[in-house]
């Protein structure tokens, strides 16, 4: 009887021991020093920050962590458990609306003391597994954690978790049966949540053939048919179901293929119901939007069936990428020191996502850009260049209080992005440089022959160390 | 009961003579006899469910006789009143009174009282000139709601254009004073030697002992358009402009070294100055005033902004400006209108708002009263605070937005999530107006309403006539709507 019961004790501590060593050589943590622009005066940088971060290896020399660890990452180092040693690392891929990123073991001694830990199988609702970690010790901690819910965003099929253990959510590793099912990516008061194990193989097979494709862009304004009246609308009978096609957007996903008042029942062989979720064989009901971006890479073809007047019509549909580099207001400022230039004291920027933009009556015209981007306003600009802010200067007095403006054209040139401006600048008309700008604010004007002699007062005035950074200029 | 008849044993009697009341100087007799008490209640709009009518409520205020048996106050004193009783301090009863004029841009108003003897023993006072700073004033009413008059002394501390509180909107000269002005003293005169000098109207928020009065120039400007018996408010010029500070900006536009002005952007929609300047017109001269670079003109010692000189005109006069355009000089005159703009950015009174629900939704033009009324619509306000920046336009202007202000909860009604959007069509059509809009939704055979909206988030609606008019009914019922519109100008 006591034998036996030691036998049971015994049993479990058996198994995490084989655990332990494979962990011991997988598991490690991340020691990121970032640095970004000052995205409203990007000829400075901003204070440094220190991240630590958590990753797994996944591959000989290759560690899976998260996008967020790694954001304008200057430095990376890696720890591994037992010892305060840090070892040299570098970025080799991140992918931020994925929120994944691999980092590279560049300490080729290291690179033999690890092993990567294998991928392993999708888990379900109700699935149990353990959250490993290396804590501040540079010991390895688990906290159990079971799956409540399946949850698709666009880009990324997560699964919450009730969970012990508190805080983190940067890149702690979901092991079961000594496999990886999962990055965390976010924890606290026994919530957790977990990028599910489909989303990081889609995200590794994605490097393979050496060029990385990345989701496709959101692309087609669609509508929920819940309504009788909305569902007669779009002509669809009571045992049809689907998601109505508002309009799509040129160069993007459905653009001439689907058409307004189309009713998408199926993709990729789903059928979509009048809310625009579909029925996942393993996850339950999802968001279809994840069917279009997540599920997928730019450039593949899926199958897509509306109905059109009333008719069933099956589509074949490329999803589209939609890089920062065709789009008219771009996610962020981008990798490398921000575009600008600073010209007779007017801080000139190119909007992006980020923008704080306040509520002035420039913002107005930036707000709408922003909102309205790819839609309506957006085309026929490349991008929308706006005063930031003017520097004080004997020779812009009155404008001082100049606030987002977005300007229109500049010495009677049309402005469609900010290296137009510098092209603009070398014709100056009747003497002048003039900005227009759009909304009620009066032109700016400066004598060209005092441009020089204004932008070196600015400069050495306010200590901007270089009044322009355009695409091609040196750092 | 008891107080009243215990006065009349008192009265009977011979006072002593050491509780003989000392004799009042005549100007503070003449004071208790022509500042009144007005005794008010109202009843506000209730924007956010135009149906119906909030509570009643009361308030007092202070107003002066004038003359012709016109008493004056503040407009926002007699705004949506009810009921208006006005009393002397020199006697007991209250009289009914009623509105004559109510100018809610400059908030004055004129009141009367059908019962001559009101007025009997009752001297107008006559309105004085602007007093100077640092002169001393006196604020005569009744403040704090207290029966008997009060007069407080203050200092003139400060001449300038303030936005009058009432309108929300409207610039006007205003004097500030280092008394406190309080509720109840609003619509009282403030007096200088004897003459009205001001009339006391708002106070500040967090600032202490400061006071604002309407100078006498506004007082006249508001008596003179009464006169012919309408009321027609002040006149807008309308232009946007920019200082001319900026030696660059000068040369550019060829304005010589020694003359000054302000650069002409654009004139406002629906003002009087549209079709009559261009963009980068300089204007120099107002009537003749020459116009400073920081967009002000000099009346006596102090500087004022330009629309001063429009300030004192009426509707219908002309005023000149002076415009450097392609660097010759020219005069243009411009007939003065009142502002036209349907889509008012004043505060709006003694009017009905104007809604519709139809079958749950809820449908109302964009007005500051609504904004006010509903939260969490900061958007809109941004609209609205725009609308003649960016969103009206010159020729083809929506006269007025008109809002889903938000859908009552109803087995039929399934876009709760709709709140406070601007509806840009109806059925491919864009209403120009409120009452158009309610046309476009009755009229029209199809059963099929389609309503886009502003915004490219916002997915369009689409109604069932039919539909709409079978749980029409029972939503009103439910909601206790007894009366589902209302819209100028329509049964």
């Amino acid at each position: 009887m006591r034998i036996l019961l030691i036998l049971v004790l015994v049993a479990p501590i058996a198994s995490a021991d084989d655990l332990a060593p494979k962990l011991r050589k997988a598991l490690v943590k991340l020691n990121v020093t970032s640095q970004s622009y000052d995205a409203n005066s990007p000829w400075k940088k901003s204070r440094v920050r220190n991240v630590t971060g958590r990753g797994v290896m996944v591959q000989p020399g290759v560690i899976l962590t998260t996008a967020g660890n790694v954001t304008d990452a200057l430095m990376i180092e890696v720890q591994i458990s037992n010892s305060a040693r840090r070892y040299p690392a570098k970025l080799k891929h991140a992918d931020p609306r994925m929120d994944l990123a691999l980092v590279e073991i560049t300490d080729p001694k290291l690179r033999e003391e690890l092993a990567p830990l294998a991928l392993g199988d999708s888990v379900k609702l109700d699935d149990e597994f353990d959250i490993y970690e290396l804590n501040p010790d540079n010991m390895i901690e688990r906290a159990p954690a079971r799956v409540v819910r399946a949850t698709a965003s666009p880009t990324v099929l997560a699964l919450e978790l009730q969970t012990s253990g508190t805080g983190g959510g940067n890149g702690q590793v979901a092991i079961k049966d000594g496999k990886i099912v999962g990055l965390l990516t976010f924890r606290s008061r026994q919530r957790g949540r977990i990028t599910s194990i489909e989303t990081i193989r889609k995200y590794m097979k994605d490097h393979e053939d050496g060029t990385y494709a990345g989701c496709p862009g959101p692309s087609i304004w669609i509508q929920p048919l819940l309504r009788d009246d909305l569902r007669s609308f779009y002509g669809l009978q009571e045992n049809q179901h689907g998601l109505g096609v508002v309009r799509t957007v040129a160069g993007r996903t459905g653009a001439g293929v689907l058409q307004p008042k189309d009713v998408i029942t199926s993709v990729d062989g789903y059928a979509i119901d009048d809310e625009g979720k579909f029925e996942h064989e393993q996850h339950g009901r999802l968001n279809a939007s994840w069917l279009f971006q997540g599920r997928r890479y730019a450039g593949d073809t899926i199958p897509v069936v509306v109905l059109r007047g009333g008719e069933p019509k099956k589509l074949d549909v490329e999803l589209k990428a939609w890089p920062d580099s065709v789009r008219n207001v771009p996610s962020g400022p981008g990798a490398g020191r921000p575009q600008y230039l600073v010209v007779g004291g007017l801080v000139l920027l190119e909007l992006h996502e980020r923008v704080y933009i306040p509520r002035s009556p420039g913002g107005v015209f930036l707000r709408r850009y922003r909102e309205r981007e790819g839609w309506d306003e957006g085309e026929g600009r490349r991008r929308h260049v706006y005063v930031d802010r003017v520097f004080a200067d004997p020779s812009n007095k009155g404008f001082e209080g100049l606030r987002h403006a977005p300007v229109q054209r500049v010495n009677g040139k049309e402005i469609s992005e900010i290296a137009d401006i510098a092209v603009a600048l070398t014709q100056p008309v009747d003497g002048f440089h003039v900005f227009e700008f759009e909304g009620v604010a009066s032109d700016f004007a400066v004598r060209a022959s005092e441009l020089e002699a204004i932008d070196k007062r600015v400069a050495e005035s306010y200590r901007i160390p270089k009044l322009r950074h355009l695409r091609g200029d040196a750092e | 009961m008891l107080v009243l008849a215990l006065a009349t044993v008192v009265q009977a009697q011979d006072p002593k003579p050491e509780l003989k009341p000392a004799e009042p100087q005549s100007e503070l007799k003449q004071l208790r006899a022509s500042v009144v008490q007005i005794f008010v209640v109202s009843q506000d709009e209730d924007y956010y469910q135009p149906w119906q009518r909030p509570r009643p409520q009361r308030s007092s205020g202070s107003g002066f006789y004038i003359g012709r048996n016109r008493l004056m106050t503040n407009a926002h004193v007699v705004s949506n009143a009810k009921s208006l009783l006005v009393k002397r301090a020199d006697r007991t009863k209250r009289y009914e009174a009623e509105v004559l004029f109510a100018g809610h841009d400059c908030d004055l108003a004129l009141i009367t009282v059908k019962d001559p003897e009101f007025f009997e023993g009752m001297t107008p006072l006559v309105i004085g000139a602007r007093p100077s700073l640092r002169s001393t004033v006196s604020a005569v009413g009744y403040p704090m709601g207290g029966t008997r008059l009060s007069v407080t002394e203050g200092v003139v501390s400060r001449i300038e254009f303030r936005t009058y509180a009432h309108s929300g909107a409207d610039q006007h000269l205003a004097i500030q004073i280092d008394a406190a002005i309080n509720p109840g003293n609003s619509g009282g005169p403030v007096m200088q030697n004897g003459e009205v000098v001001g009339v006391a109207f708002q106070g500040q928020f967090f600032a202490q002992n400061i006071g604002y009065m309407i100078p006498p120039s506004v007082m006249q400007h508001f008596l003179a358009d009464c006169e012919d018996g309408t009321y027609h408010g002040y006149p807008e010029l309308g232009l946007y402009t920019e200082s001319l500070e900026n030696d660059s900006l000068r040369a550019y536009l060829g304005v010589p070294k020694d003359e000054t002005g302000v650069v002409i952007l654009k004139a406002m929609p629906y003002a009087s100055a549209v079709g009559k300047v261009q963009r980068n017109d300089v204007l120099t001269k107002i009537d003749g005033v020459q116009v400073q670079n920081d967009g002000t003109v000099k009346i006596g010692d102090e500087f004022f902004d330009f629309s001063f000189i429009v300030e004192e005109k009426q509707v219908g006069d002309t005023v000149t400006l002076t415009v450097r355009r392609d660097g010759k000089a020219m005069d243009v005159p411009i007939t003065l209108k009142a502002w036209a703009a349907r889509m008012s950015p004043s505060f709006i009174y003694d009017k009905r708002p104007e809604y519709m629900v139809k079958g749950g939704y809820v449908f109302v033009p964009l007005t500051i009263n609504y904004l006010r009324s509903s939260r969490g619509n900061e958007e809109l306000a941004f609209v609205m605070q725009q609308y003649y920046r960016t969103v009206a336009k010159e020729g083809k202007t929506r006269e007025q937005l008109v809002i889903l202000s938000r859908v009552l909860p109803h087995a039929s009604t399934r876009y709760q999530e709709y709140r406070n959007q601007i509806v840009a069509k109806v059925n491919g059509r864009e209403p120009k107006d409120f009452a158009e809009f309610t046309r476009l939704i009755d009229a029209g055979k199809e059963d099929r309403i389609v309503i886009e909206f502003e915004g490219v988030n916002v997915a369009p609606l689409v109604l069932s006539r039919e539909k709409l008019a079978r749980v029409h009914p029972e939503i009103c019922e439910r909601y206790g709507i007894l009366e589902d519109r209302y819209v100028k100008g329509s049964k």
